[in-house]
C-alpha cells in the first residue's frame, strides 16, 4: 500500500515546492526535529547514549572495548520489529561504520599502548597476538532502535553513535607494551577516546587546550537530506521522503567536508527519473554549511551531560 | 548462526590453496593516463531464456566480468499485493569463484545486499514504471570475476593490509553492474525514460604529494586513493540516479570529482548505445530478409 494517496502526495509536494517552502511540521528547511539526549546511562558499558525524537523513535547505544592486537571496531544494529538479517539493519550498520571509520581508527591508533612509536616497530607480520606486541582496543558498538521507527532511522542512529563515542572512556593501561596488560584500577584515570573541551565539568581533557577542536577530534555524523525540486530539506520525515526527488545520506566532518554520500530509497516506488547535477552539488554544499551548527549543538549536549 | 548455508555441500570454511613458489608479482604500475578509460566489451542477448540479458567485461589486465539477466515485466504474485506501477527489483550476486583467495558462499552477505540495493536505486529511476501496473521486473546480476579485493573500505589503515588500494573493488563492481543491467533492460524491450550508465572517478595522492583526479581508476593501478565517487548518470536527460562517494573530500573537490565521474559515465553511455543498437540492427535485418523471401500475406511472427 502506498503511504500517501494521490491528493495527499500532490498537496505535500506542492507545499514543499512553494516559495517559501512549507513543511508539514513548520520546520525551516535546515532544522532537525527536536532531539532529546542522555549520556552515560548504561552502567555496564564504557560509553552509552540514548536519543529520542518526539514521534517516539528512540535509540540506545552502548560501547564495550576489548583488548586486541589490532585496533578495530564492529557495529551491530538491532531494530525493533525487523528481523536480524533485515537489509535495513545491515545497511545502517555499514553506513554508520563507514561514517566513523576514519576518525575512530585514528584515535584507536593512539590509545592503549599503541601510541608509542617504539611499539609499532615491534609489530610483525604474524597473525596471532604474541608477547612483546602492543595492546590496542577493539570496540563493540551495539545499537538498539527501541520502537519500530516512524521514519528512516539513519540520522538518529548516527547521532546516537556519535554521542556514545564521545562518551567513551577506556581503562588506562599501566603495563608496558611487552608485558601482559594491567589496568589502573582507578576509574577516574580512564582516558576519553575523543578529547573533551579543556576544563569542561572538571574532567581533564586528553589534549589540553581543546577549544579549537579540529575535525579528527570528533567522529563524523551522517545527515539525511531530501531534495524536492530545488529545495533541500534536512532530516526528512517518512512522508517527506516519499514525495522527494532523491534522498541522500551524507556524512560530514566537523570542518564541513564530505566523508561519504549515498542515495537512499525514497519509498515512493514510482518513476522519479533522476536529479540534476546541480541538486547533488547543492545537497553537498548545504550539508557542509550546516555542519558547524550541528557539531556545536552536539558539543553542547556533551558538555551539559557531565 | 542463522546465516549458515545448510542446503549445499560447502567445503571447509577456510580452505588453503596450493602454495606456488613463484617470484612475487611486481608492484602495480600505472600504465594509463589519468583521463584514459579502459575499453569495455558489452554484448546483449546471450542468455536465451531471459527477457533481456547482457554480458560486460573489461579488457585485460582488468578482470571484471559480469552477466545480467532481466525477467519481466511479469505479473506480480498475488501475495505481493496491488501496485499501480512496476516493481523493479535487483539482485547482485558474486559467484563462489569470483574472488581471489577465499571462496564466497551462496547465502547473500552484507556487501551483496548493499550493492543490490544501490543497483536497484540506480536502475529504477530509468524504467517507466507507470507503463507496467501490477507487474514485476527482476534484474539479476552475477559477478563472474572481480578485480582486486572487494571487502576492504576506503580510509582503512594501510597497515591492516592493502586497504587503500583494494577499496575501489566493490565500487567498481557496482559501476559495471549498473551499466550492464541498464543494457539488459533495454535489451528486454522495457520502456525506459533514458538509459543509465555508470562512471567512477577518484581523488588520488600523486607522487609529488598533490591531489589529482583520476577517471575510471582500477583497483590494480596502485593509486593512493583519498576518495572515490561513483555516479549512475542518464546522459540524454542530464540526470543522476545514484551517487555513492567514499572517503573524505571538501565540498569543492567533491564537485570536481563528481563532474569527472559524470564525464566517464557519458563516455560509457556510447558503449551502451552501441551494444543496444547492435542487436536492434540484427533483428531488423533478420526481419527484412524474412519479409523479402516470404509472401506478405503470411502471418507476422512476433519476436522479442
Amino acid at each position: 500500500m502506498p503511504l500517501l494517496s494521490p491528493p495527499e502526495y500532490s498537496y505535500l509536494r506542492t507545499s514543499l515546492l512553494s516559495e517559501p517552502p512549507i513543511r508539514p511540521d513548520l520546520r525551516s528547511l535546515t532544522a532537525f526535529r527536536p532531539l532529546a539526549a542522555e549520556l552515560t546511562l548504561l552502567p555496564t558499558t564504557h560509553g552509552s547514549s540514548r536519543l529520542f525524537l518526539p514521534d517516539g523513535s528512540e535509540c540506545i547505544v552502548g560501547i564495550k572495548p576489548e583488548l586486541s592486537a589490532h585496533p578495530s571496531f564492529e557495529v551491530s544494529i538491532e531494530i525493533a520489529g525487523l528481523r536480524d538479517d533485515d537489509p535495513m539493519a545491515v545497511l545502517l550498520a555499514g553506513m554508520v561504520a563507514d561514517t566513523i571509520r576514519a576518525q575512530v581508527h585514528e584515535r584507536l591508533r593512539t590509545s592503549g599502548n599503541w601510541s608509542s612509536g617504539a611499539a609499532e616497530g615491534m609489530e610483525t607480520a604474524g597473525g596471532a597476538q604474541t608477547r612483546g606486541r602492543p595492546w590496542g582496543w577493539k570496540l563493540y558498538i551495539d545499537v538498539v532502535v527501541v520502537s519500530p521507527p516512524a521514519s528512516h532511522p539513519g540520522g538518529l542512529v548516527s547521532l546516537a553513535v556519535h554521542l556514545a563515542l564521545r562518551d567513551l572512556r577506556l581503562p588506562k593501561l599501566v603495563s608496558a607494551p611487552e608485558e601482559d596488560p594491567v589496568f589502573d584500577d582507578d576509574y577516574e584515570a580512564c582516558e576519553w577516546l575523543f578529547p573533551r573541551e579543556a576544563g569542561a565539568g572538571g574532567i581533564p581533557a586528553v589534549r589540553e587546550g581543546g577549544k579549537g577542536m579540529n575535525k579528527a577530534d570528533t567522529p563524523a555524523v551522517t545527515v539525511l537530506v531530501a531534495a524536492v525540486g530545488d529545495n533541500v530539506l534536512f532530516d526528512p520525515t517518512r512522508e517527506e521522503m516519499v514525495v522527494a526527488d532523491c534522498v541522500a545520506a551524507v556524512s560530514v566532518t566537523r570542518d564541513g567536508s564530505v566523508g561519504g554520500l549515498r542515495m537512499l530509497e525514497t519509498g515512493s516506488g514510482g518513476e522519479n527519473g533522476g536529479v540534476g547535477r546541480k541538486v547533488v552539488n547543492r545537497i553537498v554544499k548545504e550539508v557542509g554549511v550546516a555542519a558547524g551548527g550541528l557539531f556545536e549543538s552536539l558539543d553542547q549536549i556533551v558538555r551539559t551531560s557531565i | 548462526m542463522a546465516l549458515t548455508d545448510r542446503r549445499r555441500v560447502n567445503g571447509p570454511a577456510l580452505p588453503t590453496s596450493i602454495p606456488f613458489y613463484d617470484t612475487p608479482a611486481p608492484a602495480p604500475t600505472v600504465s594509463r593516463s589519468p583521463t584514459e578509460l579502459r575499453k569495455i566489451f558489452l554484448k546483449t542477448s546471450l542468455t536465451p531464456p531471459a527477457s533481456g540479458s547482457a554480458f560486460y567485461e573489461l579488457t585485460p589486465p582488468s578482470t571484471l566480468k559480469l552477466t545480467t539477466s532481466v525477467y519481466g515485466p511479469r505479473p506480480l504474485p498475488p501475495s505481493a499485493g496491488f501496485s499501480p506501477t512496476a516493481r523493479v527489483t535487483a539482485e547482485l550476486k558474486f559467484a563462489p569463484f569470483s574472488t581471489r583467495g577465499e571462496r564466497r558462499g551462496y547465502v547473500r552477505d552484507g556487501l551483496e545486499r548493499e550493492l543490490s540495493l544501490q543497483l536497484q536505486i540506480a536502475i529504477s529511476g530509468m524504467v517507466r514504471a507507470s507503463a507496467y501496473p501490477k507487474s514485476g521486473i527482476d534484474v539479476f546480476v552475477t559477478v563472474l570475476d572481480c578485480e582486486g579485493r572487494i571487502e576492504e573500505m576506503i580510509g582503512v589503515d594501510a597497515a591492516e593490509g592493502e586497504g587503500e588500494r583494494a577499496s575501489l573493488g566493490a565500487m567498481q563492481v557496482l559501476t559495471g553492474a549498473i551499466t550492464c543491467a541498464s543494457t539488459a533492460i533495454a535489451d528486454a524491450g522495457i520502456e525506459c525514460v533514458d538509459l543509465v550508465a555508470a562512471g567512477m572517478a577518484a581523488l588520488v595522492e600523486a607522487k609529488d604529494g598533490k591531489d589529482m583526479v583520476v577517471m575510471d581508476p582500477s583497483p590494480l593501478d596502485g593509486w593512493q586513493v583519498r576518495a572515490a565517487v561513483l555516479v549512475g548518470y542518464m546522459a540524454a536527460r542530464d540526470e543522476i540516479t545514484l551517487v555513492w562517494s567514499r572517503g573524505e573530500v571538501g565540498v569543492e573537490e567533491f564537485t570536481g570529482v563528481m563532474e569527472s565521474a559524470v564525464e566517464v559515465a557519458t563516455k560509457v553511455r556510447g558503449v551502451v548505445n552501441d551494444a543496444v543498437r547492435e542487436r536492434l540492427v540484427a533483428l531488423l535485418k533478420a526481419r527484412g530478409k524474412k519479409e523479402g523471401k516470404k509472401a506478405i500475406t503470411e502471418d507476422v511472427e512476433m519476436t522479442g
